[in-house]
């Protein structure tokens, strides 16, 4: 069967190519939970003064998790994104250890 | 010997014996560069033993269009020379300098050019020398008259970017899509007083408000100022101008340490 006015046979690219773009997009976000996770877990630096010490505790066990994966990625995501982490892990450590020592 | 003589010797071994202690309570006057070299960072990880000059980066080029949050913590830069790891393949990948040098984004109704290419340079020159070579000081102060002739300055030509962004002169882009994490604005607004030993220049009271605006506390905290067991950092002039704690960034993008009052109650003379 073929659409009228086309020849037989010939392979209708448009919505090929629509389809493998959605899968491709799926497959991106799904292969990239980290992200989030990682946006997620950083988003809340500026407000760290104002987070109780769990909270401060909770995030600094999230961040540790998600070193692991980030350290599985490939060596410039890596690069950046590990930095990037250390930044938040510490931050959250630092109002820790501030508080302990009575700040 | 006469008594004379003795006073002298005596006199003269005491300058020798209090010489180092009157050193080290000298005042540190610190030195700038020129402003169109001021904050001048050489990246050269990688390059030279691959081939290229090393990359220039002007930290005022790019000051005068982006936040230090969003290169220091979105990008992923770091604050000390070398420790971030910049590479032909980070640049390519989109990260790093390649986060807004992609050839794609636009700025000012311009494209941003790309940084690197992911195969590497075939061969020197455009568009790898846009960054991989130095233009010259004659060329840097052309480039820096022309944007500095806009902008209010300090003594000696250094780019007040406090007062030009007050002045809605310059508007930091803090924000790059699909790179930076949305966060809302930092709540805290302490103030830290600084206490400083020795009479002859005041002390300084930090702002938290003031450093905010274009910083995030990830920026300092722990890296330049950590928590120490005594919960303050002791730290001198002379760390300062050696671009630690506040020279960080006051050696380099931010105002010159020079200007002694901008952050001292009173000069170094009583002023």
């Amino acid at each position: 069967m073929s659409a009228p006015g086309r020849a037989p046979g010939r392979v209708r690219w448009g919505p090929t190519l629509a389809i493998a773009a959605l899968l491709a997009a799926g497959t991106v976000q799904a292969a990239e939970p980290w992200r989030a996770e990682f946006d997620a877990v950083c988003a809340q630096t500026q407000d760290a003064m104002a987070l109780t010490t769990p909270e401060l505790k909770a995030l600094v066990v999230r961040c540790d998790a998600l070193k692991a994966t980030i350290e599985g990625l490939d060596e410039s995501t890596r690069k950046v994104y590990a930095r990037r982490l250390k930044g938040c892990r510490d931050l959250y450590q630092f109002v820790l250890d501030f508080r302990e020592k009575g700040g | 010997m006469t008594a004379r003589h003795a006073l002298s010797r005596a006199l003269l071994l005491a300058a020798f014996a209090l010489a180092p202690a009157a050193r080290a309570a000298m005042p540190v006057f610190p030195e700038s560069a020129p402003p169109e070299l001021f904050g001048r960072v050489i990246l050269d990880a990688a390059s030279s033993k691959n081939g290229m000059a090393p990359a220039v980066f002007d930290h005022w080029r790019h000051r005068a269009v982006f936040s230090c949050r969003l290169c220091h913590i979105d990008v992923g830069f770091a604050m000390q020379a070398g420790a971030s790891g910049i590479a032909r393949a980070s640049n390519a990948a989109g990260l790093h300098c390649g986060a807004c040098h992609d050839g794609k984004r636009t700025l000012g109704g311009k494209t941003v050019f790309a940084a690197c290419t992911p195969a590497g340079a075939a061969k020197p020159g455009e568009p790898c020398a846009r960054c991989h070579a130095d233009g010259g000081r004659d060329r840097a102060r052309a480039e820096y008259l022309a944007l500095s002739d806009r902008l209010p300055t300090y003594g000696g030509g250094y780019i007040d970017w406090e007062r030009a962004e007050e002045r809605a002169l310059v508007k930091p882009i803090d924000l790059l899509e699909g790179v930076s994490i949305v966060r809302p604005a930092m709540k805290l607004d302490r103030d830290v007083p600084i206490e400083v030993k020795g009479s002859w220049i005041g002390g300084v009271t930090f702002s938290h408000r003031k450093h905010a605006v274009w910083n995030g506390c990830e920026v300092c905290h722990p890296e330049i100022f950590p928590v120490t067991k005594a919960g303050s950092v002791r730290f001198s002039m002379a760390d300062v101008r050696a671009g630690r704690y506040c020279g960080a960034c006051h050696r380099s993008v931010a105002f010159p340490l020079s200007l002694c009052q901008r952050c001292h109650r009173r000069g170094p003379f009583g002023g």
